[in-house]
């Protein structure tokens, strides 16, 4: 009997090395001091079905959880689900379902029901803040059988209405340039008139989210307020050395987390400051609150590498100091 | 209590990742170091280091022996990082020293390509220093305090060769690298906090 037993754990312990990571666990890429994991139930997601997440968060070295995650933007691990086609996208939380209790603490483990609207790639990007960091992790979930991958459908379009609203997207400079400091705008209108009845969404006028078409280069940013322009400005023009812009870059840091939640923007146009690291097409998710309904607005930005005469200068919509890359030599 | 007071120290002096803030989130996704394998504690380390070694000799064409070099230099920074991680720093040295030989001939590799390489590889090795500078900076602050002091000096072999880099890159790519670099600085200055701080 005994003999069957160890014959069957062998059997099983090989079945299990064979089919890698067992089914229904998605573990965050390697790397860096935290291991994020995620737990799906039923552990094989379905199309149009309620499937439960569960994120499990640990040290790398010591395989401890980490229970004393900072709350960031009102929320302690901010998740943004988005179909690697781009097709949909979610910005979602435990705490949109249910307080965070001691247990969550204690054993470092969140969850919240999810539906993945259609069989695909997704991706999942968590955002969490520890020790006066933020991180990112993210993991890749197969939902239902896939056929292959077929090209992402690109659509370069400024203009697009979700219900009621219409939002147009504009940027600065026209032609988007990766590695320069790119002024998004936002616009929101409805029947025709400006929106001025922007509500703040989990401490900011807008969540950006964004990613290359490849998936790579992943963002989460916010609006750009008149505030962060003048001490962006300030440090350009106190600090000539990077050194010192670095040092002083983390003064405004600490500044800016430790900042009351307040709405700058009431609408219609919300600025969003952005470095698109690489050239290529990226999706952008924007959600915003227009008479406090989130809404998601997504759009895509084709960002072009830098040659010589290039124009990278911002004509901004913000009540600051103009600026861009003058100084770079 | 004085676990609470360092805590509420770090929040009001330390850095933070700017997250959220768009300006700095080019490495997001960087690829990670690989497995560290042989450390210099492990009696076969100097055969393994020589194996490298040869095999870079062995590789004449500057266009193989390029990305070799890289694959070694990150193995390197992941032996030194898991040494640190045992407190075991001080016995770095060695891994140091290859690392400062693999960027070495990393940088022989790129000035020997062939012309119509050459910047395309140039500007892949810039990037291949940045990413080393923000990993390093960036795992930092998870290391023994006691041990960390060499990543330092790792940072600086990394520096030097990224400013002798600067004098072949094309003007347009330099100029488009200001946040890259910046971001990285910034993640630099982040973990020298740390040690001002006593953490």
């Amino acid at each position: 009997m005994l003999r069957v037993l160890v014959l069957a754990a062998l059997v099983a312990g090989l079945l299990s090395a064979c089919s890698g990571e067992p089914e229904g666990r998605y573990d965050s890429r390697a790397g860096g001091p935290y291991r994020l994991t995620w737990f799906s139930d039923p552990p094989r997601p379905v199309a149009g079905q309620v499937t439960q997440l569960t994120s499990q968060l640990r040290y790398s070295r010591t395989d401890e959880p980490v229970h004393d995650l900072e709350i960031l933007h009102e929320r302690t691990l901010h998740n943004f689900i988005v179909n690697l086609d781009f097709s949909s996208f979610a910005h979602i939380h435990h705490e949109d379902f249910a307080p965070i209790e001691e247990k969550h603490r204690r054993t470092a483990t969140l969850n919240f029901p999810y539906t993945f609207p259609t069989p695909g790639r997704y991706r999942i990007v968590s955002e969490f803040t520890h020790r006066q960091r933020s991180w990112f992790k993210h993991a890749d979930i197969t939902v239902g059988d896939i056929p292959a991958p077929e090209p992402i459908d690109i659509d370069l379009k400024r203009d697009i209405t979700v219900r009621d609203v219409s939002a147009r997207l504009s940027t600065s400079p026209a032609q988007v340039v990766a590695g320069f400091e790119t002024e998004l705008v936002l616009e929101l209108s409805r029947a025709g008139m400006p929106v001025t009845d922007l509500a703040l969404l989990l401490g900011t006028e807008v969540h950006v989210a964004l990613w290359r078409t490849d998936g790579r280069f992943f963002g989460h940013t916010h609006s750009y307020t008149p505030h962060m322009a003048s001490m962006m400005a300030a440090i350009r023009e106190a600090a000539a050395d990077g050194q010192t812009r670095a040092r002083m870059l983390n003064d405004m840091m600490v500044k800016m987390m430790s900042a009351p939640s307040e709405l700058v923007f009431e609408g219609p146009t919300i600025p969003i400051h952005y470095v698109f690291p690489e050239p290529g097409v990226y999706a952008v998710f924007l959600q915003a609150a227009p008479a406090g309904e989130s809404t998601v607005f997504k759009f895509m930005v084709e960002v072009d590498a830098y040659s010589e005469g290039m124009d990278t200068t911002i004509h901004s919509i913000i009540n600051a100091p103009a600026h861009q890359h003058s100084e770079r030599q | 209590m004085r676990r609470t007071l360092v805590w509420l120290l770090i929040g009001l002096y330390s850095a933070v990742v700017p997250a959220g803030h768009g300006l700095m989130t080019t490495f997001n996704d960087v690829e990670p170091l690989p497995d560290a394998g042989l450390t210099p504690l492990q009696f076969s380390y100097r055969l393994d280091l020589l194996d490298e070694q040869t095999r870079l000799l062995l590789t004449p064409a500057s266009a193989d022996r390029y990305p070799l070099a890289i694959a070694f230099a990150r193995e390197k920074l992941a032996e030194i990082e898991a040494l640190v991680v045992q407190d075991h720093g001080s016995a770095a040295a060695p891994a140091v020293e290859a690392y400062r030989a693999y960027l070495d001939s990393a940088a022989a590799a790129v000035l020997e390509s062939p012309a119509e390489q050459r910047d395309a590889r140039a500007e892949h090795f810039a990037n291949a220093l940045l990413e080393q500078r923000y990993l390093m900076s960036t795992n930092y602050l998870d290391l023994p305090s006691d041990s960390r002091p060499v990543i330092g000096g790792v940072i600086e072999v990394a520096v030097t060769h990224y400013e002798n880099l600067t004098a072949v890159l094309r003007k347009a790519f330099k100029k488009a690298q200001f946040f890259k670099e910046e971001e990285v600085r910034w993640a630099w200055e982040t973990a020298q906090q740390a040690d001002l701080q006593g953490l």
